[in-house]
């Protein structure tokens, strides 16, 4: 907006300047102010101070101050104008050419501005009047009326640089001076950013890439023409090309050009996109990265809120317990009592602390952050596994058969495979049908990339209609068994959870059970 | 005097049973108390005296988090043979779960007189039997 302002505010100096150098020419009888070249036609006394006016009219139109002014000296120009044209066409005299200097260098109507000049000065100083309407279609109007002053005064200026008379001339009598024509096409031109978002201005002045497009091809097409042009004036003003020849010349350089220039249009156009593309992988990976951290983030929430509930029940029965055994000493009577209630505390306790040293072993899981990874056989820890519980297999005539061919090894934290494995098969050998040896089958496989190792038995199995959301949970025992803690599969699924993966458990009770651990 | 109430205990901690059992006792709450470790035992015992009322419980303390079968399974079939158990028995949930989920599913079991969460203080037990005597006496 700021840059817009600073071309319309020069703009109008520059106008202004050009209008006082001129009037300086007039006064002094400066030649060269009047026409610029010799011979050429000059800027009238009248056309200088319409300028200076208009200038004016639009240096506070581009400050946003005191238009009412600014619409008076457009009022002011495009009554001067007018009247001009009114001579012109009536056919009289109102003695306005002359009033202020003596043009003695014209032959026809001394000191009168051309016609054309007169028509840039109406419409021009019409536009200034409606350009800070409300109305958009208004202010669309005087866009329009502006860009035919620019199209006029470019057609004068283009006459003067090929030296075709009929263009600056347009057909009226007299010619527009070259700086008149630079006057209004700086003055056309830097007005229409007043309203930069309406007609040709808003092609221009966009900062979408089709607007920058425009700017870039139009500049260059310009130039290219002009230059072509030029050079095929020159051809036949030296007769070097037949007039038809030096057209189909013309026509085949204009295409030629044209060519290079769309090819240099498509490249920068490809750039942009591909640049666009890359931006745009960037985002959909960032979103993905998002997903993926959101999904963990949430898991990690509901794990926490198990823990807490896990905690808080686990942790406050013994707390009860030891309330109610405090109340019951308090009021117990004899020795004897206070000795056996005495043991109750200890039993209370022992577990407590035992479970206490559960939930500090989960946590210290859970917050284990290096969580050290090396590559392991599946067959070393089976044995490793089978040497520890190796009383337990010789005293119930367990077979363990390990079948790892489809996946041999894995990339986990060892400590906690060994741990996973050794819950496993001790649940598997603890929970076994009486009169039946345990038979344990483990079982790796690799299902969708995924790395997946069952663990089957045929022990007692599990009800897991009733037990199936609790399985995991920590004390929540199944079976009537002396040795139920509640601990091992509470620890596991920690140890796993932990590691990014899962556990789920398939059972019928009496038959046996599979555990599946997706890594 | 001792109340002339059978109470029942239903959970698997075996200090929580001792302890309650003591606390009935000293108070002289119960004629009889029945203690079972799990929903399983309690349920066959209801269904072998279905038409026994003299052994069945008036009052059921029953925990939530037990193995083979916990308090909201017992529930379940509790409301199966409900018709044929010839007493009104009152069902206290006791339980150290705090989570707002088991309170809310007690809630909505009808058959649940109050939810209570462990420890079970002595004056909260006779304040219990007290006020299912006057409910009796009433009648």
């Amino acid at each position: 907006m700021r840059k817009k302002q600073s071309v319309i505010l020069s703009g109008s100096v520059i106008i202004i300047a050009i209008g006082i150098a001129v009037i300086f020419g007039w006064v002094f009888k400066i030649d060269f102010l009047k026409s610029i070249f010799p011979d050429f036609a000059t800027m009238k006394f009248n056309t200088s101070l319409g300028f200076i006016l208009l200038g004016i009219s639009s240096y506070l139109i581009g400050l946003k101050k005191r238009l009412q002014l600014s619409i008076m000296l457009a009022f002011i120009v495009f009554s001067m104008a007018f009247l001009t044209i009114s001579q012109e066409l009536f056919n009289y005299d109102l003695g306005i050419d002359q009033l202020f200097v003596i043009d003695a260098d014209s032959q026809n109507y001394p000191g009168r501005m051309s016609q054309l000049t007169a028509i840039c000065f109406c419409l021009m100083a019409t536009s200034f009047i409606g350009i800070q309407f409300e109305n958009k279609n208004y202010r669309l109007v005087c866009q329009v009326l502006l860009h035919v002053v620019t199209l006029m005064a470019f057609i004068g200026i283009m006459g003067y640089l090929f030296n075709v008379p009929i263009f600056y001339k347009f057909t009226f009598l007299s010619s527009m001076a070259i700086h008149t024509a630079l006057a209004f096409l700086i003055l056309s031109i830097s007005a229409a950013l007043v309203n930069p978002s309406l007609g040709i201005a808003g092609l221009f002045t966009g900062v979408n890439i089709g607007n920058k497009m425009a700017r870039s091809l139009f500049a260059q097409l310009t130039i290219i023409t002009l230059i072509l042009a030029y050079l095929t004036v020159l051809s036949y003003r030296y007769k070097i090309l037949s007039v038809e020849y030096g057209i189909v010349l013309f026509a085949l350089s204009f295409i030629l050009t044209s060519l290079f220039l769309i090819w240099r249009t498509s490249r920068e156009l490809n750039f942009i996109d591909q640049k666009r593309a890359v931006v745009e992988n960037g985002l959909i990976e960032a979103k993905q990265d998002l997903e993926v951290l959101t999904k963990r983030l949430t898991e990690q929430n509901v794990q926490l809120a198990n823990f807490v509930h896990i905690t808080s029940h686990n942790l406050r029965s013994p707390v009860s317990n030891l309330n109610s055994l405090l109340y019951l000493y308090k009021t117990a009577e004899t020795e004897e009592d206070k000795n056996s209630l005495f043991e109750k505390f200890e039993t209370v306790i022992i577990h407590l602390s035992s479970t206490l040293n559960t939930l500090v072993d989960a946590l210290r899981i859970k917050e284990n952050t290096d969580n050290e990874r090396e590559i392991i056989q599946f067959e070393d820890v089976l044995s490793k596994t089978t040497e520890i519980i190796s009383a337990q297999i010789i005293e119930t005539g367990a077979r363990i058969k390990g079948d790892f061919e489809n996946a041999l090894e894995i990339e986990y934290n060892s400590g906690y495979l060994e741990s996973i494995f050794l819950n496993l098969l001790t649940n598997a050998i603890k929970y076994r049908t009486v009169g039946r040896p345990p038979k344990i089958e483990l079982k790796t496989e690799r299902i969708n990339d995924q790395l997946v190792l069952t663990v089957s038995d045929n022990g007692m199995g599990i009800d897991l209609k009733r037990h199936r959301h609790k399985l995991f949970g920590l004390h929540k025992t199944f079976h009537r068994h002396t040795e139920a803690k509640g601990v091992g599969l509470f620890m596991t699924k920690t140890q796993i959870e932990k590691m990014g993966g899962t556990i789920s458990a398939e059972s019928e009770v009496g038959k046996g059970s599979i555990f599946t651990i997706k890594f | 005097m001792t109340k002339p109430f059978i109470i029942c205990i239903v959970d698997d901690d075996d200090i929580y049973k001792f302890t309650i059992t003591r606390t009935i006792e000293i108070q002289n709450l119960a004629k009889k108390i029945l203690i079972f470790s799990d929903g399983e035992e309690a349920i066959n015992f209801m269904i072998d005296n279905v038409g026994n009322s003299q052994h069945l419980p008036d009052i059921i303390f029953l925990d939530i988090n037990m193995p083979v079968m916990d308090g909201f399974q017992f529930m379940e079939e509790y409301v199966k043979i409900k018709p044929r158990v010839g007493k009104k028995v009152t069902i206290y949930m006791v339980t150290s779960s705090v989570d707002p989920v088991d309170v809310d599913r007690a809630n909505k079991i009808s058959e649940i007189s109050d939810y209570i969460v462990k420890p079970i203080e002595p004056e909260q037990l006779s304040a219990i039997v007290d006020k299912l005597e006057k409910e009796r006496f009433l009648l």
